[in-house]
């Protein structure tokens, strides 16, 4: 396994997709941040669908995280996209054969690759953080939000939750990218579509069946990040992305295990 | 003869199509085995059963003793390249090599090694994706090499090199059977598995044809003595004469092809002589292994 997860690490810190992926997401969570700040008087909202966030919510301990929360959906959809395309390419590249040739106990493969992904998929989270929290710090001054609330231990008690919260919706995500990529055996058909129902069809059918957000799973891997809504709690966001998994994975770790390698 | 693979009835088959039809054959140690077959005779589908990868319908093999339902128990002794170099084209050669290595627990000293053997290493830092054909080829040769393998497995391996460098990767492969590596080779370029391969296993429409020495499967289609007089016209008369012995001629173009055995020869120049006829040529040829390929599987057709 420990063999499988360096191995996979010596791909995945090609500087292309390792600077980049982790450019990506650190400028992308620098502007989603910077917008909850810049827009804070402005009347078309601040959060996300044009959710409007207050000075005051800001000031909470938690509001030093609200810019990182609401930046992991997008953090999800990039950790699927780069858990499928590692994991298609594969196939695609016709690697698959070599990796099963050096390592042929299948399910060790698989394993060692997710675990190097879930650690690659850390790295994001981490930089996304720091991205996030460094620019809160920096634009709250200038915008008089309150920050003493932000020093206090609940914070950084909420540090960890949330850290952990979005990790753990970050990997859900990348799961599902990864299962997709090894039953459709190719990368842009497996981005392609998860991408188009996580973040097309399952924002329109949420929006237009009330009450179905609670059975989509990119509502429910979302919602784990921010650890609840109105609606769905927490552990309803949790055991039912976990249900998700063992179906998405169950399929994807069988197809695996007794497919025939032909490419 | 102590074999490294043994097939027997192996078989693939996808939904009616059947892929490899009840194989069965034995490939001895430390000799290099040709495995040939025209394109879709089954070759890849067969190498892919032996290194774990497809799962026979029927049948079974065992390479190193161990049967190929544990792969685990025989692929790290088993070096393989099959069907083409894969690779990933934004690594280096280096890289590439280094992921398979660290995958195999091998240690980085026999990449360099390897990459040294290939003629690879003053491009050892280019991405994949630049490199010929030619060099992909020679990387997917050293990928193989990576376990110091007691079973090389390589499927097309001269595929895309030039005359230089079939000439390389011949030596090499020659340097390895002699080192006692057990190699087993397909490839669709007959000429050159003629010339590295001490046994051969003919295959087609999945199933085998010929398995032997390659100096048996040569020894038994019968020679040939080409035949130039110093008047065209000379040709049919010994064209008679051949076959009033007993063996029958063809004239193809300034020549008469007759399927006779060496000892002929002389028999025949003198007869020609005492007809006035002066023979220019008088030449023994053995049907090459296109030849003799072809009729195998003419003969099965």
């Amino acid at each position: 396994m420990i063999r499988v997860f360096r191995s996979e690490w010596r791909k995945l810190r090609r500087p292309t997709l390792f600077a980049g992926t982790l450019g990506i997401v650190f400028g992308l969570s620098v502007l989603i941040t910077s917008l909850l700040f810049i827009l804070l008087d402005g009347e078309g909202g601040n959060g996300p669908r044009g959710r409007i966030i207050t000075r005051d919510t800001l000031a909470l301990p938690s509001g030093l995280y609200l810019g990182f929360t609401n930046f992991a959906g997008l953090l999800g959809t990039i950790a699927l996209s780069v858990f499928a395309a590692q994991t298609a390419l594969e196939y695609t590249n016709g690697t698959l054969r070599n990796l099963l040739v050096r390592q042929p106990k299948r399910l060790v493969l698989l394993a060692g690759k997710h675990l190097s992904m879930c650690s690659f998929a850390l790295l994001t989270v981490l930089v996304s953080a720091i991205g996030s929290i460094g620019i809160s710090l920096a634009l709250a001054g200038t915008k008089n939000v309150n920050t003493d609330a932000w020093f206090t231990s609940e914070s950084f008690e909420l540090f960890y939750s949330n850290l952990g919260n979005v990790y753990l919706s970050a990997i859900a995500y990348g799961t599902v990218g990864m299962a997709v990529g090894i039953i459709l055996r190719s990368p842009i058909s497996s981005i392609a579509i998860s991408l188009a129902w996580i973040l097309i069809l399952e924002g329109i059918l949420s929006f237009t069946v009330d009450g179905l957000d609670k059975w989509l799973p990119g509502q429910l891997m979302s919602l784990i990040a921010e650890s609840s809504n109105s609606d769905i709690s927490y552990t309803y966001a949790l055991v039912g992305t976990a249900i998700y998994l063992t179906i998405f994975g169950g399929i994807a770790t069988t197809l695996f295990l007794k497919r025939d390698v032909s490419n | 003869m102590r074999a490294v693979i043994s097939a027997e009835n192996l078989t693939k088959k996808y939904g009616d199509l059947v892929a490899v039809d009840h194989v069965t054959f034995d490939i001895p140690a430390g000799a290099i085995t040709g495995f040939v077959g025209p394109n879709g005779a089954g070759k890849t589908t067969t190498i892919r059963m032996l290194l774990g990868l497809v799962k026979p319908s029927a049948g079974s093999a065992r390479i190193l003793e161990h049967p190929i339902s544990e792969p685990e128990t025989y692929l790290p002794f088993v070096g393989a390249m099959i069907e083409g170099p894969a690779f990933y084209p934004a690594l280096s050669g280096r890289e590439n090599l280094r992921v398979l290595a660290r995958l195999g627990d091998f240690p980085y000293e026999r990449v360099e090694e390897l990459l040294e053997l290939v003629g690879l290493a003053d491009r050892a830092t280019s991405k994949f994706k630049t490199y010929s054909l030619g060099m992909k080829q020679r990387l997917g040769i050293a990928a193989a090499l990576l376990p110091q393998p007691k079973v090389l497995i390589l499927d097309e391996p001269v595929n895309g090199l030039d005359p230089a460098g079939i000439h390389e990767v011949r030596n090499l492969l020659r340097s390895l059977a002699d080192s006692g590596i057990s190699i087993f080779v397909s490839s669709h370029i007959l000429s050159e598995l003629e010339v590295i391969a001490d046994h051969l296993v003919v295959v087609d429409h999945g199933k085998v044809l010929f398995q032997g020495a390659t100096k048996d499967l040569l020894a038994a289609h019968k020679p040939r003595l080409a035949v130039r007089g110093s008047n065209a016209s000379d040709l049919k008369s010994v064209q008679e004469l051949a076959f009033a012995a007993g063996f029958p001629g063809e004239i193809i173009g300034d020549q008469l092809v007759i399927m006779a055995p060496e000892s002929f020869a002389g028999e025949l120049n003198k007869a020609a002589f005492d007809k006035g006829i002066v023979l220019t040529l008088l030449q023994v040829t053995r049907p090459t292994l296109e030849e003799s390929f072809f009729e195998i599987t003419g003969g099965e057709k």
